[in-house]
């Protein structure tokens, strides 16, 4: 049964001496979790802390179960060792990192098991060689959204996705060079896999039945589903203001900041244009009220279709197999978003088309695209 | 908490105005976020080395549900007065988020990079299938007050010029960033008129207003996108505002000030020509 949110730990008016020192009793069952955590939502905050900013790594040991499989859009992780050891780099590469929990969104299943939804806001500094390359010695802000099914104390199963683009582009780094050096590393073949299964899975997707948006009868679920047809899969963008408030803020990858419903309609379309057959299928869903007037729901999705590239650097991609992993935090008031938070990792989605592509593209140091 | 913001500037006081940040506070300030404190505090002492203890010229507070703004300027013995505003979102306890915009205009400051950027292309026509907010959309205005603020709010979002002549006062006190003090609405007329000449296919979004019924005033944070001929290259801009403005018992507007970071808008954009 899922606890009110009341009862539950926020976060977002917490100082962090307050998230890291609850002072409240056990709030949920938590069956096989350790008695200090009084809810899911304070074990997230709390092994986050501890493992990224303590630098405890080997903490993941104790978070996470020895089979852990971590789907990310860049690459997949199998097992608990890969999960410190990419803890490790990443803490190398960006020594200062600190993750600050923005908001946990939570569901509690009949089985003992938890699924959380945790939305970071990373500051961080690249003084060593990371995925992206050599050092920069700059510091970048990352959003990041993580899916975790939780069980017994552990992490079984994520999904990950982080706004790299952002970030690079902080970094000084041009989005779709790093894409080219990221596309020549050999992924797992269980990503492979992985990729060609879920590809196929959302294309199959029934996107031309229409979904009826009763407000009399209105739930997060309808809304949500809702939104993904008559948005992404049917396109019909004079709809928007059905979902979205007149001031509604939206963050999408890569620095797209929009306000209001002309802003808003922009970003969409220009993102949609560069997958014009998308087809979109909401994976999973979990809902917590925010306070006695909103809502926050936590969607993960899948997007699938066909590269139309809008980079004359891209061109050769044209007609590649396109699927984005996705994640988005939304805020509801009145049975509209004020607030839309959407991240997936766009150097990954470059990096897979490349790759998958076989095609040969230069660096921005090394010229023009050879063909 | 409005005394925590101007102390920061007029005496230093990084204390006082630290205990109301959270580790996830934010402060967006020259186009560029800060998150936590050891980010902000960065901001704050290289605020203070900008603009810091010089004393306050004048102060405007308008209280809000859940967002306050607070404008004020900073003494300037030999030039005009440093400008600030801020807008903010608070739980009386805390601040979570923080949006300030300074008039750098007359400072030569070496700014942060701005925040990346992508704006997309989108339909700036105010045609009927698309919904435009209003400030009656977002709060709930006093009844005497409601059609004034969004008659206010038509002058920037489609051009209504002649609401100059019949909203303010003939006296009122204008100050717009980068500009001097001025008494009428001639110098906020011509820097409409200026902004929607400068700038093509542009168009106007209202982001948060708030309403402060006992001051009779509100204060809202908006921006403009368009197309600027930036020495014959066209470049899509956003500029940001924060408009603060006081009425009259009678509903009209007796001042108003328009916060806009120019000098930033400059370097997030590789702007060569001016604006205004």
């Amino acid at each position: 049964m899922q606890k009110t949110q009341s009862a539950i730990t926020q976060t977002y008016w917490q100082p962090l001496e307050k998230l890291l020192n609850p002072s409240t009793t056990k709030q949920q069952k938590l069956a096989g979790f350790d008695e200090e955590f009084v809810d899911l939502v304070d074990y997230i905050i709390r092994i986050t802390h501890r493992i990224w900013e303590q630098k405890n790594v080997g903490l993941c040991y104790r978070y996470y179960s020895d089979i852990c499989p971590v789907y990310t859009l860049g690459g997949y992780s199998e097992c608990v060792e890969q999960v410190v050891q990419n803890t490790l780099k990443t803490i190398s590469a960006f020594p200062d990192r600190s993750l600050i929990g923005e908001n946990v969104i939570w569901r509690e299943n009949d089985d003992d098991v938890y699924y959380s939804s945790h939305l970071i806001t990373s500051i961080m500094t690249n003084t060593g060689q990371s995925e992206f390359g050599p050092a920069t010695n700059k510091t970048g802000r990352v959003t990041t959204i993580a899916d975790c099914v939780c069980f017994e104390n552990k992490i079984i199963k994520e999904w990950l996705v982080r706004d790299n683009s952002f970030l690079v582009k902080q970094l000084g780094l041009d989005p779709i060079d790093v894409a080219i050096g990221l596309a020549k590393l050999t992924p797992h073949p269980t990503f492979t896999k992985w990729l060609n299964e879920e590809f196929t899975r959302v294309l199959e997707v029934e996107h031309r039945e229409e979904a009826v948006l009763d407000q009399n009868n209105w739930s997060p679920e309808s809304f949500v589903d809702a939104w993904v047809q008559t948005i992404f899969n049917q396109k019909q963008f004079s709809k928007l203001a059905n979902f979205y408030s007149l001031a509604a803020a939206q963050q999408w990858p890569g620095g797209r900041q929009a306000t209001g419903v002309a802003q808003i309609s922009g970003t969409l379309i220009q993102w949609l244009a560069q997958c014009p057959d998308a087809k979109m299928t909401v994976d999973h869903l979990a809902v917590v009220p925010f306070d006695d007037e909103t809502t926050d729901i936590a969607v993960r999705w899948s997007i699938a279709g066909h590269y139309n590239p809008a980079s004359s650097r891209l061109a050769q991609l044209k007609g590649q197999e396109f699927f984005v992993l996705g994640a988005s935090h939304l805020r509801v008031r009145d049975n509209k978003i004020i607030q839309e938070t959407t991240v997936f990792d766009e150097l990954a989605l470059f990096a897979n088309l490349i790759r998958q592509s076989g095609a040969e593209i230069a660096t921005t140091a090394e010229g023009l695209t050879n063909v | 908490m409005f005394d925590a913001l101007t102390e920061l500037y007029t005496e230093g006081d990084l204390d006082k105005l630290r205990a109301f940040i959270l580790h996830s506070s934010s402060w967006r300030q020259h186009d560029f976020t800060s998150y936590g404190n050891a980010q902000i505090e960065k901001q704050w002492l290289q605020s203070i080395a900008l603009l810091g203890f010089k004393p306050l010229a004048e102060k405007q507070v308008v209280q809000g549900k859940g967002h306050s703004a607070i404008y004020f300027e900073l003494a300037n013995n030999d030039s005009e007065n440093n400008r600030i505003g801020f807008f903010f979102e608070h739980n009386g306890e805390h601040i979570k988020r923080v949006n300030a915009i300074v008039d750098t205009t007359s400072l030569s400051a070496n700014l942060p990079d701005a925040d990346p950027l992508l704006i997309s292309q989108f339909d700036h026509q105010l045609h009927p299938q698309s919904a435009h907010a209003e400030p009656s959309d977002l709060i709930t205005l006093p009844e005497q007050y409601r059609d004034v603020v969004d008659q206010w709010w038509h002058i920037w979002q489609a051009n209504q010029m002649a609401s100059f002549g019949t909203l303010y006062d003939q006296q009122a006190v204008v100050k717009i960033a980068g500009l001097p003090e001025s008494s009428g609405i001639e110098q906020i007329r011509n820097f409409r008129i200026k902004l929607s000449n400068q700038l093509n296919r542009s168009y106007c979004q209202l982001q948060h207003i708030i309403f402060d019924e006992q001051n009779n005033s509100f204060a809202s944070t908006w921006c403009i996108d368009g197309d600027f001929i930036d020495n014959g290259e066209i470049k899509r801009i956003r500029i940001p505002l924060m408009s603060f403005v006081s009425l009259s018992d009678d509903g009209v507007i007796t001042s108003e000030r328009i916060q806009v970071d120019w000098l930033a808008l400059q370097k997030r954009f590789a702007l060569n020509a001016s604006i205004v």
